[in-house]
C-alpha cells in the first residue's frame, strides 16, 4: 500500500478490496512500508479483510507499519486483530 | 405590400437561431452573387475579346500563308515562262500550264498572256474541270491595249509587281468567284512581255475563315473592296455597335477586311449560366448546413442540455435532501445550552461540526435520577454512510444507556451494531456515567481518543483500558474504569477531527498542543473552552478545507 489511505482513497480502492476478499483462501500479508497515513475508513477496510480471511482461519499480517499507524492501531486496539511484523 | 416576418413564439431558441443564421447566410450569399455577377461579366467579356483577337490574328496569318503559296507557285511559273516568250511551241506552253495547275490543287485557272509584236495579247489557259486539269490552247488574240485596261493587270505589267486582283468570274471556266495573282513575264533581254496569272476560288480563302464560325460562337464576316464576300449573320447585323464585341483585320494585298464579332448577349447568357451554377452550389451548401445544424441540435445539443438540466435538478434535489439530513442530524443531538439549568453543579457544553454536510461524529447526554449519562463517538468514514451508522449508535445509546449496567449497555450496543455490518463500519465510542452526588465517574472507552482531564492540578489524558471500537466483533467485552472527580475538575471529550486537523504544511494540531491549550483554559467555562478551542483549530487550519468531523464535549464540575 502506498501513500495515504484516507476516506476518499478508501472509497476508491473498494473494488480492489472486494477482489482481495474473494482470494481469502490463504493468509494475507500487507506491506505497509509506504503507507503514511490511515483514516478510520481505511481501518474499516483492514477490518473487512481481517474478517474475510479470519472466517477461513487465515491471518492478516501487516509488515513495516510506521509509528503513526501503529499508534492508531494501538489506540483503537486493532493491533490485537492483526499480526504485526 | 406590407412585409412582416413574425416567428412563432412557440418555436424553440435553437430553431430560431437556425432560421436567423440561414436568413443571414442567404442575404450574404445574395450579396456575394451580385458582386460575382459583375465580376464574372467583366471577366467573360475580357476573355471573349482575347479569344477574338487570337482567332482573327491566327486566321489572318493562315490566309496570308495560303496567298504566299499561290504567289510562289505563280512566280516560279512566270520565271519558267520567260524562256518561252520568244519561240516556244504551243505544246511547250500547254505542258507548262498543265504542270502548274496540277502542282497546286487550289489553282483553278492558270493563264499565260503574251504580247506579240503586233500589240496583240495572245492567251493560253489551263483550267480544272471537275478537279482534272485540262488545257485550252485557244491562242485567242485580243488587242493588248483593251486587255490590259484592267487596272490590276496594268499594275503588274507596267510596274513589274505581283498583284492580287479583286474577285471576278469567268463563267465558261468556273462557277466560283475567282481572284487572280498576276506576275510579270520577262524576255531573256529583260523586256516585259506579258503576265502569268493564277486564278483561285475565293472559297479556298474563305473556308479558313468560316472554319472559325463552325468551331466557335463567333460571327464572321469578310468584306472585299467593293462588296461583301461573307456577310454577318442577320442577328449581328441587327444589333447596335455597343452590343457587340468586335475585332477587325485587313489583308493588305487583297484589300480584304475580316470582321469577327460576338453578341454581348451571349456573354450575358454565359454569365447567367455560371451564376445559376453558383446559386445552385450555395443553395445546396445552405440546405446541408441547415440540416447539419438541425440534426446537431436535435441529436447532440438538446439531449446534452436536457441531460445537464436533469443532472442539475437531481443534484439540487440531493443537495436539498442533504441539507435536511444535516439539519436533522444537528437537531437530534442535544443542542440547547445550558442543557441543565437546574443542575448548577455541572457545566456542560458541546459542539458538532461535520466536514461534509452530514457526518459520523456524535455526542449525547441526558440526566436521569441525578445521574448524567454522556457519550461521544466517531464512526469510521464520513458523509452519508457514516451518518446513518451514527444515527443507529445514537438511538442504541438512548435506549440502553440508563437501563443496563455500563458494561452490559456497551456490549448491547456493540452487538446490535455488529449484526448485518458487512461493510465493517465501526465506531469509536466513549461512554460515561456520572453520579451527581458523589461525582464518581464510571466510563468505558471503546477505542476512542482518550479524553483530557484536569484533575488535582494535572492536565492529562485519561487512562484507558484496552477496548476495541464498537461494531468489530460481537464477542468483544468492554471493561469499565472509574474515577472520582472533585469540584473544579474539567473533562474534555473530543474526536480525532480535533487533534488531526491539519494546517497548510500538513502538520496536525496534535495531542500535546491540545493538552497545553486545555491547561491554559481550565479556569474558563465549558462554553468558552469549546469556543476558544474551535477558534484555535480554525486558526491552525487556515487555508485548508476541514477534512474530518470536529466534535467536542466539555464538562466542568
Amino acid at each position: 500500500m502506498n501513500g495515504s489511505l484516507d476516506t476518499l482513497a478508501a472509497e476508491q480502492v473498494e473494488p480492489q478490496i472486494q477482489e482481495l476478499e474473494s482470494l481469502s483462501d490463504k493468509p494475507l500479508t500487507i506491506d505497509c512500508t509506504n503507507l503514511e497515513y490511515i483514516a478510520s475508513s481505511g481501518l474499516r477496510l483492514l477490518i473487512r479483510l481481517k474478517k474475510a480471511f479470519g472466517a477461513n482461519g487465515y491471518k492478516v499480517t501487516l509488515v513495516n507499519v510506521n509509528d503513526n499507524i501503529l499508534e492508531v492501531l494501538k489506540v483503537t486496539h486493532f493491533d490485537r486483530l492483526f499480526v504485526l511484523v | 405590400m406590407k412585409f412582416s416576418l413574425k416567428l412563432n413564439p412557440d418555436i424553440s431558441f435553437p430553431t430560431k437561431m437556425t432560421l436567423w443564421v440561414a436568413s443571414a447566410v442567404t442575404l450574404v450569399a445574395g450579396g456575394i452573387l451580385l458582386v460575382a455577377a459583375n465580376m464574372l461579366r467583366d471577366k467573360f467579356e475580357e476573355e471573349t475579346k482575347e479569344r477574338l483577337e487570337e482567332a482573327i490574328d491566327w486566321t489572318t496569318k493562315i490566309v496570308k500563308q495560303r496567298m504566299l503559296r499561290v504567289e510562289c507557285a505563280t512566280r516560279t511559273a512566270a520565271a519558267i515562262a520567260s524562256d518561252y516568250t520568244d519561240n516556244a511551241s504551243d505544246q511547250q506552253i500547254d505542258s507548262m500550264l498543265y504542270r502548274t495547275i496540277s502542282g497546286m490543287e487550289c489553282i483553278d485557272v492558270s493563264s499565260l498572256i503574251l504580247k506579240n509584236e503586233k500589240e496583240e495579247a495572245i492567251t493560253h489557259y489551263a483550267y480544272r474541270d471537275k478537279s482534272h486539269p485540262k488545257t485550252i490552247r485557244n491562242g485567242k488574240k485580243f488587242a493588248w491595249k483593251n486587255y490590259v485596261d484592267d487596272s490590276n493587270w496594268i499594275d503588274s505589267y507596267d510596274r513589274g509587281k505581283t498583284v492580287w486582283s479583286d474577285f471576278y468570274a469567268i463563267r465558261e471556266l468556273s462557277h466560283s468567284k475567282l481572284i487572280c495573282c498576276s506576275v510579270p513575264v520577262y524576255s531573256a533581254k529583260g523586256e516585259c512581255r506579258g503576265m502569268f496569272c493564277s486564278d483561285i476560288k475565293i472559297e479556298w480563302i474563305t473556308e479558313i475563315i468560316l472554319k472559325y464560325k463552325v468551331n466557335n460562337d463567333f460571327d464572321v464576316a469578310v468584306y472585299a473592296e467593293k462588296e461583301c464576300i461573307v456577310p454577318s449573320s442577320k442577328q449581328i447585323q441587327e444589333l447596335n455597335k455597343e452590343d457587340i464585341v468586335q475585332e477587325e483585320r485587313t489583308i493588305d494585298d487583297m484589300n480584304w477586311r475580316l470582321v469577327f464579332s460576338v453578341d454581348k448577349h451571349e456573354i450575358t447568357k454565359k454569365t447567367q449560366r455560371a451564376l445559376m451554377v453558383m446559386t445552385g452550389i450555395i443553395a445546396i451548401l445552405l440546405i446541408t448546413m441547415i440540416i447539419v445544424i438541425t440534426l446537431t441540435i436535435k441529436f447532440v445539443a438538446r439531449p446534452f442540455v436536457r441531460k445537464q438540466r436533469h443532472t442539475a435538478e437531481v443534484k439540487a434535489a440531493m443537495q436539498r435532501e442533504l441539507d435536511i439530513a444535516a439539519k436533522t442530524q444537528q437537531e437530534f443531538v442535544p443542542h440547547s445550552f445550558p442543557p441543565f439549568p437546574d443542575h448548577k453543579e455541572i457545566d456542560l457544553h458541546a459542539c458538532l461540526r461535520p466536514a461534509r454536510k452530514v457526518g459520523g461524529d456524535l455526542y449525547d447526554y441526558f440526566i436521569k435520577d441525578d445521574t448524567l449519562y454522556f457519550c461521544i463517538g466517531d464512526v469510521s468514514g464520513k458523509g452519508v454512510p457514516a451518518s446513518l451508522f451514527m444515527a443507529a449508535t445514537h438511538y442504541l445509546f438512548r435506549s440502553v444507556a440508563s437501563s443496563l449496567d455500563i458494561e452490559q449497555a456497551v456490549q448491547q450496543i456493540n452487538q446490535s451494531l455488529c449484526s448485518d455490518n458487512a461493510q465493517c463500519t465501526f465506531v469509536t465510542f466513549w461512554f460515561g456515567i456520572l453520579d451527581l452526588h458523589t461525582f464518581t465517574l464510571n466510563y468505558i472507552n471503546a477505542g476512542h481518543n482518550s479524553p483530557v482531564i484536569v484533575h488535582e492540578g494535572k492536565t492529562e489524558f485519561m487512562p484507558q483500558a484496552e477496548n476495541m471500537p464498537l461494531g468489530i466483533g460481537e464477542e468483544e467485552e468492554y471493561k469499565a474504569q472509574s474515577i472520582t472527580l472533585s469540584h473544579g475538575d474539567t473533562l474534555l471529550l473530543y474526536t480525532d477531527g480535533v487533534t488531526e486537523s491539519m494546517n497548510i504544511k500538513s502538520e496536525q494540531f496534535g495531542d500535546s498542543r491540545l493538552l497545553d491549550e486545555v491547561k491554559d483554559m481550565s479556569s474558563l467555562s465549558s462554553t468558552d473552552i469549546i469556543a476558544n478551542l474551535l477558534e484555535k483549530i480554525k486558526q491552525h487550519a487556515t487555508g485548508r478545507e476541514q477534512s474530518d468531523d470536529i466534535t467536542m464535549l466539555s464538562l466542568k464540575i
